[in-house]
């Protein structure tokens, strides 16, 4: 048998046996909890703007993208995309990850975000251009 | 060669490769900003300045004349895709957006004059200016280990390029049953959940091609961001049995398979012995702590920190990293200077495409309102980090942030992994979503 071949079974099977030999000083266990919550509430408002730049690395400069997997946002009206996002949020309607993100938002930030969604023609030509 | 190399020898190398006409001529300018560096961040901010303020007078300073993106670059490696497909270029930046793109090395700023140096032995004026250099790879922190290894024997890779060609040749080469390793970083690197998305594509890969290799991770770290949705996915998909310790919290929420034989991957953790003392690249042999490992093909990702150019500018505190103010990322060490993207410290935010996308637009903002004489307004960042277990199998980390005194916060609180329970249609649609998101970032950096 090829002996790198011995050598990697055996160390697999130290490996796995929980016999690989610890370093000598284990560095500390990081914590276990993060930070304390941020109440949401207590932030200065942000407007819609910097809200909708933050959505558009999947959904598109300006909210407008030709994507089968991603929604356009831009012309969608504004009670829609509030709702929508609330019921993410809620696990009312079943998300991969939207639910985190809509759990990073306040009311007041979706509000925004949508109204300046709403306002955005849902054509404009290519991209934003200036 | 190099591209740049081979530009020089045409005599390009300092030209701006997308010429001047749009803004050569007599628009009045409300401001000059200089941003050097083209990765995702720089080309953000470029076009998300444009975009906010189509007055102000824009250039980008960019070594290379195609970008070759790292997200994704994995993918090259099990032959999803070629190189090729990890190019991309600045011509919509220049013919969209009206941004000037200079292909060149900046070299040393002058901070009273408010000039930027370059290689091109241009010196260029600015009112702001913003550098988003990337990281460097520290090869020499690993004995054994060097720039010149990397390129020739052990790659690396994790800045794409000729090593990421060469790593999937050899994988593509490699003997049957042979063992690949990967050595992953210490904390703060880029893309957190690559190096694992990375072991287990190859092992994927291997599984259908070199069906008796295997794959161990070697990890100077006891844990990484996703750990247990990644984990959880070799479960499934690997016959991976997690430690005990991991096995045990992932058992309370889902059901872990416990598998009487091992599957093709391991991974090492600091505390069993898996962080690296020094390589053997003749031999390929790597010295951990707790052994000695005997590879066909080797993958260092080694430590991280910031790209020289931020060190050669005096922009970095003694760890390495870029200091800035949060809410504007201007420099604290350079005045009118601001740094984004991986190598500035942004407490909370992983070192990412993602990341590096939303400081940058929030930086744009910033430098507008503050050349129009108004106030910053209150910044928000978002990151998403999609991964993938095998090429179905998608899971993510997604995070949104505030300023919270002074500090870059996280606000959505315990949830921001794939659930453990989630659906098989869920994590289907997740590795779908992470194909999207390859294209649709993409967009909105570059296009």
């Amino acid at each position: 048998m090829d002996p790198t071949r011995i050598l990697l079974s055996s160390l697999l099977a130290l490996g796995m046996a929980g016999c690989h030999k610890a370093p000598p000083k284990a560095p500390p266990a990081p914590p276990p909890a993060g930070p304390p919550a941020v109440d949401l509430a207590k932030l200065p408002p942000v407007d819609g703007v910097s809200l909708a730049h933050t959505c558009a690395g999947c959904h598109g400069t300006e909210g407008r993208i030709k994507s089968a997997a991603f929604v356009s946002l831009a012309g969608l009206p504004a009670a829609d995309l509030v709702r929508t996002m609330k019921d993410f949020r809620t696990g009312k309607r079943p998300s991969t990850l939207m639910g985190h993100v809509a759990k990073g938002l306040s009311d007041r930030d979706l509000e925004a975000l949508a109204a300046y969604f709403a306002k955005l023609p849902k054509d404009a030509g290519k991209g934003g251009q200036p | 060669m190099k591209r740049r190399d081979a530009l020089t020898l045409l005599g390009l190398g300092s030209l701006a490769l997308a010429g001047l006409p749009r803004l050569g001529g007599n628009t009045p300018r409300k401001g000059r900003v200089v941003i050097v560096g083209g990765g995702v961040g720089g080309a953000t901010l470029a076009k998300y300045l444009r975009l906010l303020d189509p007055g102000l007078h824009v250039t980008l300073v960019e070594r290379n004349p195609i970008y070759i993106r790292p997200y994704g670059s994995t993918e090259v490696l099990t032959g999803h895709i070629t190189m090729k497909d990890l190019d991309v270029t600045y011509d919509a930046l220049h013919e969209t957006y009206g941004v000037e793109v200079l292909i060149d090395a900046a070299v040393g700023l002058d901070p009273v004059k408010k000039l930027l140096r370059t290689a091109g032995k241009k010196e260029l004026p600015y009112d702001r200016l913003v550098v988003s250099p990337g990281i460097q790879l520290d090869y020499g922190a690993i004995p054994g280990y060097s720039a010149q290894v990397a390129e020739t024997r052990i790659p690396s890779g994790w800045i794409p390029g000729a090593q990421t060609a060469l790593l999937a040749k050899q994988l593509q080469a490699m003997r049957p049953g042979g063992l690949f390793v990967l050595v992953a970083p210490p904390n703060p690197y880029r893309c957190p959940p690559g190096p694992y998305e990375r072991a287990a594509l190859v092992t994927e890969w291997l599984q259908r091609h070199n069906p008796t290799a295997k794959v161990i991770v070697a990890d100077p770290k006891d844990a990484f961001v996703t750990d247990e949705t990644m984990l959880l996915g070799w479960n499934r998909l690997y016959r991976y049995n997690p430690p005990d310790d991991y096995a045990k919290k992932l058992a309370a929420k889902v059901e872990v398979k416990r598998h009487s034989e091992g599957g093709p991957i391991t991974w090492i953790r600091a505390k069993d012995g898996g962080k690296v003392k020094r390589l053997e690249a003749g031999s390929l042999q790597i010295h951990t702590e707790g052994g000695v490992l005997k590879a066909d093909v080797v993958n260092v990702v080694p430590p991280m920190k910031a790209a020289t150019l931020a060190f050669d500018l005096g922009l970095t505190d003694a760890a390495g990293w870029c200091p800035v103010d949060r809410r504007t990322f201007k420099s604290t060490k350079v005045p009118d200077v601001h740094v984004i993207g991986d190598s500035c410290i942004a407490d909370a935010m992983p070192k990412s495409g993602f990341s590096a996308n939303s400081q940058a637009k929030v930086a744009a903002r910033a430098i507008v309102e503050e050349l129009a004489g108004r106030p910053v307004p209150e910044p928000v960042w978002e990151n998403t980090c999609y991964a993938l277990a095998g090429m179905h199998y998608g899971l993510f980390v997604a995070d949104v942030f505030r300023l919270v005194d002074g500090k870059i916060a996280r606000t959505n609180g315990p949830d921001r992994y794939l659930p453990l329970d989630a659906s098989p249609a869920q994590i289907r649609l997740g590795a779908r979503y992470q194909q999207a998101w390859l294209r649709t970032f993409t967009q909105d950096v570059f296009e």
